[in-house]
């Protein structure tokens, strides 16, 4: 059996699963909202129930999409009446907290695709990564206040969050924390700290999605005149095509890879007016939809096929 | 000028015909037609830089040509690039396509709603990972009997993704019909036929759904295959099957209202009977799958046409019965002289249309 964690099921995990079936590799997707249970969990195997027995030495790959895995946190049934019924609460998610990570383990020691542990990796640590591969990277500070943003010698720069995409809509008033470019002079003189970057004058983005030893590039050209800082503003005015890689920068992107042990994410690249290449972030649960859809690399395939191949 | 080379978008593709050609963009679908002269030149765009181009042409082209690169880069389909770029932009793959369904789509004709039948078809279309059907009612049926068929397509249990009903009108109340797409999330459209008036209804805010009203009788066989000028499909599945498969019978299948299973509702033979044939068994039959894969390439005409890719094929109705590689009869255009005609008055189509027996239809 092929195990999936996802958040949801959406197209491309249908796709996915669909293609599964086809190939008798019996997929099992266990979404955040499924409550599973732990039947056993020793140091080499598990067991865990959810509409089924599902143990690790029926599952012959693991594929972490996103989400989480979630099990019966009970502890509390016993305490009800226990004063201390927030901390009894708290210790018992700690320690289903603690097997489950474990399971994580085991499934990871399978072939798989994707990391739970990899999920919310430190931007601020990859860029440091990408240099030491040899990537040229944006100039990154993360500042206070709006002296120490004039050793960037720009009038404007880019501003963006240091952890996971924020998005909320209050009163059909969308609040997320979209890459903007903001003008240093109209900054307060103290904030709360952010990550700034030089803006760079872009040619085109490159979108890649690394899968399995293999980059699948997307170029995306901005329309001319609404050229954006962050692509998911204007996803219509786009063009989105099949980009290829330069050779030395595949590889280059490959050592980042093995050194932030990622065997899939998605990468964004940005062509500068002056023909560099800048690495920006990896996303590692990035989405991949758009580039399999529009490069026709058919990715959905290719997992379901890696997925489904026996010893490989 | 510092940019020396101008290439295509990789989703803006030209697809050449006998006196004109097309450009596809199917990124933002839609296609402009294109001499053949300018396809003849985007053939040269990799190898040869813009200069190189100009002075190729020569001094009386160069203004036409010169036109020529604006109006591609002002339409968006083209931009510019340096020399050591264009091995960065690699064409689109147009050769792979693949579905995981081993049939994408069904048409299935009821004349009742039985619900033992109807899982019964459900579940054996489910062993073929089929996606979007089609369900047409033959007869007139009450709303009850609409809404439990529809359910019984739209359970959890069931792989099909989309649904489409077409249905003759039987005064159903139009708040009735939009209430179905509440309750069916895999409902997609409804198609009323027999109605008083023709309109369509897409105002409601769930998905994609449409409502049709036509006031055509009923949908018959008959009815199908016609090609409607400048009605055409520009997508990128589309034209990617379009390359080496049939855009209509490429992994579909038809269920009569008798359980018999055809290529398509239009066409006679069968495959054997939906009752008794397990579905996973009649797809291996070669005389079925093989119009599968017959291409706009290989038909007569159709592979001299600029419109082959974006264009809906019939094999049901063809000029030439007895060769199922001829031009479907209801197109009524000519690649080689560029003019569309009525096709039922073309002289040269009327041994067809009397094989088929449509001169009734014609005659509407």
């Amino acid at each position: 059996m092929v195990l999936i964690l996802s958040d949801g099921v959406d197209k491309s995990v249908n796709t996915v699963v669909r293609y599964l079936y086809l190939k008798n590799a019996h997929p099992i997707v266990i979404q955040n909202s499924d409550i599973s249970t732990i039947i056993q969990l020793s140091i080499n195997e598990f067991t865990i129930f959810r509409e089924q027995n599902i143990s690790s030495d029926k599952i012959s790959s693991y594929w972490f999409r996103r989400g989480q895995l979630n099990i019966e946190n009970n502890i509390i049934d016993c305490y009800q009446q226990s004063p201390l019924i927030n901390y009894i609460r708290d210790f018992g998610k700690n320690e289903i907290g603690s097997y489950i990570s474990y399971i994580y383990y085991l499934l990871e020691k399978k072939k798989s695709i994707g990391s739970i542990f990899k999920s919310e990796i430190n931007k601020l640590y990859v860029l440091r990564c990408a240099e030491l591969c040899g990537l040229s990277t944006p100039n990154t500070l993360v500042a206070t206040n709006s002296d120490s943003l004039l050793c960037f010698g720009d009038e404007s720069l880019l501003i963006k969050s240091g952890s996971k995409f924020f998005s909320y809509t209050i009163n059909n008033l969308i609040i997320n924390s979209y890459s903007s470019l903001v003008k240093v002079n109209s900054l307060p003189e103290s904030f709360f700290p952010n990550i700034f970057q030089n803006y760079i004058e872009k040619q085109y983005e490159i979108r890649s999605f690394f899968l399995i030893n293999e980059f699948y590039s997307m170029a995306i050209f901005s329309k001319n005149d609404e050229k954006s800082i962050d692509n998911r503003k204007s996803f219509l005015c786009n063009r989105y095509v099949p980009y290829k890689l330069p050779k030395i920068i595949e590889q280059k992107l490959f050592d980042l890879m093995q050194k932030l042990q990622l065997n899939t994410c998605s990468i964004d690249i940005i062509k500068s007016t002056d023909g560099h290449f800048v690495f920006l972030e990896v996303n590692p649960d990035g989405i991949f939809e758009n580039v399999s859809y529009f490069c026709n690399y058919q990715l959905e395939k290719k997992i379901a096929n890696y997925l489904a191949k026996k010893n490989d | 000028m510092d940019c020396h080379y101008i290439i295509l978008f990789a989703n803006c593709i030209p697809v050449k015909g006998v006196n004109r050609s097309l450009i596809c963009d199917l990124q933002k679908n839609n296609i402009s037609i294109i001499p053949n002269e300018l396809y003849d030149l985007t053939i040269l765009f990799d190898s040869n830089s813009v200069d190189r181009l100009l002075v190729y042409y020569g001094l009386e082209n160069r203004i036409i040509v010169q036109d020529y690169f604006n109006f591609l880069i002002e339409s968006g389909y083209a931009f510019y690039c340096q020399e050591d770029e264009i091995e960065n932009f690699p064409s689109l793959d147009i050769d792979q396509f693949d579905l995981p369904s081993l049939i994408s789509n069904a048409i299935i004709e009821f004349d009742s709603v039985d619900g033992d039948n109807i899982m019964h078809v459900a579940k054996e279309l489910d062993t073929v990972f089929c996606s979007a059907i089609e369900v047409r009612f033959t007869k007139k049926i009450e709303f009850a009997d609409l809404e439990n068929c529809i359910s019984l397509f739209n359970g959890n249990d069931i792989r099909i993704s989309e649904v489409h009903v077409v249905v003759t009108d039987n005064y159903f109340n139009l708040d009735d019909l939009k209430n179905l797409f509440v309750k069916n999330l895999k409902l997609t459209t409804i198609t009323v036929t027999g109605s008083l008036k023709q309109c369509e209804i897409s105002d409601f805010s769930y998905g994609n759904s449409h409502i049709f009203f036509t006031t055509l009788n009923s949908h018959q066989p008959i009815c199908c295959g016609n090609f409607i000028p400048n009605s055409f499909t520009t997508n990128m599945y589309f034209f990617i099957e379009s390359q080496h498969h049939n855009t209509c019978l490429n992994r579909k299948i038809a269920i009569d209202k008798d359980g018999n299973i055809k290529n398509c509702p239009s066409m006679q033979k069968t495959f054997g009977n939906i009752r008794d044939d397990k579905l996973l068994t009649i797809i291996k039959n070669e005389e079925l799958t093989s119009k599968w894969n017959i291409s706009k390439d290989e038909v007569k005409v159709c592979r001299d046409c600029e419109f082959r890719h974006v264009c809906m094929d019939c094999r049901a109705y063809v000029e030439d019965p007895h060769d199922i590689y001829s031009k479907p009869l209801k197109c009524g255009y000519n690649p080689y002289t560029m003019v569309w005609d009525e096709w039922s008055i073309n002289p040269l189509k009327q041994a067809a249309v009397e094989y088929y027996g449509l001169q009734k239809l014609v005659k509407n």
